[in-house]
């Protein structure tokens, strides 16, 4: 397998492109983004070689776009990730998303014993510098993106 | 005049709440506040829907040296909690009723959402696996009172790591001052957790592992005992493991620093043998004492009227 990343083109016409993606994460990307039930076609390449992390994920996915909150969900989740939307077999356009100070409503804390598991509590979930990037606005619980479950 | 800590403070949440200036600030209102009547005519709710022995009484007594009237529940029996009401609607509730809130609450986050909620000051009193800081300023009282200072101490955090609320906030707030060292002695099992090693570290907080008290008793200022929380662990078992694995005894102080102090948050168990209590470096019932002077600051920084 070459170590020059595969040319949207070479895959689809039309669509989305998910690079860089931790290596061995794409699958959970894949599962959080629910497409089972639009039957889109996806490509998925595990451990393609990367300069810059040695091995990474790419996702391709077939006549799809993502939402605003998917786009947010894609880098909390994978937070190098490049989302390039496809084209007449070209990149027409790469989204970055950057990560808001705090995510509202979106994201589940993952400590059982938090309040926000008892109550009717808006979920707050702070972005930090670190290795553990999130940060629960009530309990103050850290965690990685492993971790990561969304609403 | 009103300090500029009483003006970016309006509930005590949590240790990351507050800057270096705050601590001092209420620290020296502890060691300077005596029985002036600054909450004269205020109600303060004290919501403890955990047992507690000194925290309770502690904020009870406060309250009335400084005037003030409470009203509240000690324990969730007798109360509408137990007929499903929300923690929300019994903090509306009480706002209606209060000047401030005092929550004691066993779900950690418990006093933020309160705080959120409320229209007066909340304090908390201990949420959950979570936070206790008005027991870390208390603390704080004892180890400035005893050492001089709050700086280049080294300070030895004992037992239960892994679900202590005092450790989480004294930690903290230890982070905040220079030159202090953490030595976290626990068993294997009730380590502190990752999430509260990269936030000390994070701080450049010097921090030690080790399982063996004896290893490091003769080169600390502080020893910070704590108790096994038998009622916070899911597994009986993991209890079984654990219980008895630290007992400080009074022959094991013969070559540690004269300037020694344990401190410890009570109650205790087993884990201090009761002839150390004869020792000069016993320093827990003096430290609760403080408990009262340092709830005294903080209820007088909220919401004391002037004088």
């Amino acid at each position: 397998m070459t170590s020059t990343t595969p040319k949207s083109g070479q895959i689809m016409e039309t669509g989305t492109m998910i690079d860089h993606i931790a290596f061995w994460q794409a699958p959970k990307v894949l599962e959080t983004l629910k497409l089972q039930a639009l039957g889109k076609p996806v490509a998925m390449l595990l451990g393609h070689p990367s300069s810059r992390y040695q091995k990474k994920d790419l996702l391709f996915i077939d006549n799809w776009e993502p939402d605003s909150v998917t786009e947010l969900k894609v880098v909390l989740l994978a937070p190098y990730a490049t989302i390039n939307l496809i084209r007449d077999f070209q990149i027409e356009k790469k989204i970055k998303p950057q990560l808001p100070d705090i995510v509202e409503e979106l994201m589940l804390c993952p400590n059982p014993r938090c309040i926000t598991h008892s109550e009717e509590v808006p979920h707050k979930i702070r972005t930090v510098e670190g290795r553990l990037p999130f940060e629960c606005y009530y309990c103050e619980f850290r965690y990685s993106h492993d971790q990561v479950k969304f609403l | 005049m009103m300090s500029t800590a009483a003006k970016t403070l309006r509930h005590l949440v949590s240790m990351s709440d507050l800057t270096r200036e705050h601590i001092e600030e209420i620290l020296h209102r502890a060691e300077s506040l005596s029985s002036q009547p600054t909450l004269e005519g205020k109600q303060i709710a004290l919501l403890f829907y955990e047992n507690s022995t000194r925290t309770y009484s502690s904020f009870r007594t406060a309250i009335h040296r400084l005037g003030g009237l409470t009203c509240g529940f000690a324990g969730t029996a007798g109360t509408s909690v137990l007929k499903g009401e929300s923690l929300h609607d019994t903090i509306k509730m009480f706002e209606e009723y209060a000047d401030a809130i005092v929550l004691r609450h066993p779900r950690d986050g418990a006093s933020r959402w309160a705080a959120d909620v409320s229209s007066v000051p909340v304090i908390n009193a201990g949420d959950g696996q979570n936070q206790h800081p008005t027991q870390t300023l208390l603390d704080l009282l004892a180890i400035k009172r005893t050492q001089g200072r709050l700086t280049g101490l080294k300070v030895a955090m004992v037992g239960d790591l892994k679900y202590g609320r005092t450790v989480r906030s004294l930690s903290q707030a230890l982070s905040l001052f220079e030159d202090n060292e953490l030595f976290l002695v626990s068993p294997p099992s009730l380590r502190l957790p990752l999430d509260q090693v990269e936030r000390l570290q994070e701080r450049g907080t010097r921090l030690q592992h080790c399982q063996r008290l004896e290893d490091v008793l003769s080169e600390v200022d502080i020893c910070y005992m704590t108790r096994i929380q038998q009622e916070r662990m899911e597994d009986p078992d993991e209890y079984e493991r654990v219980r008895g694995f630290y007992r400080l005894r009074a022959k094991d102080l013969v070559d540690v620093k004269d300037n020694l102090k344990i401190l410890h948050p009570l109650p205790r168990v087993d884990e201090i043998a009761h002839d150390v209590d004869r020792t000069p470096y016993a320093h827990y019932f003096e430290q609760a004492k403080g408990g009262v002077e340092a709830r005294c600051a903080v209820l007088d920084l909220l919401i004391g009227g002037p004088l």
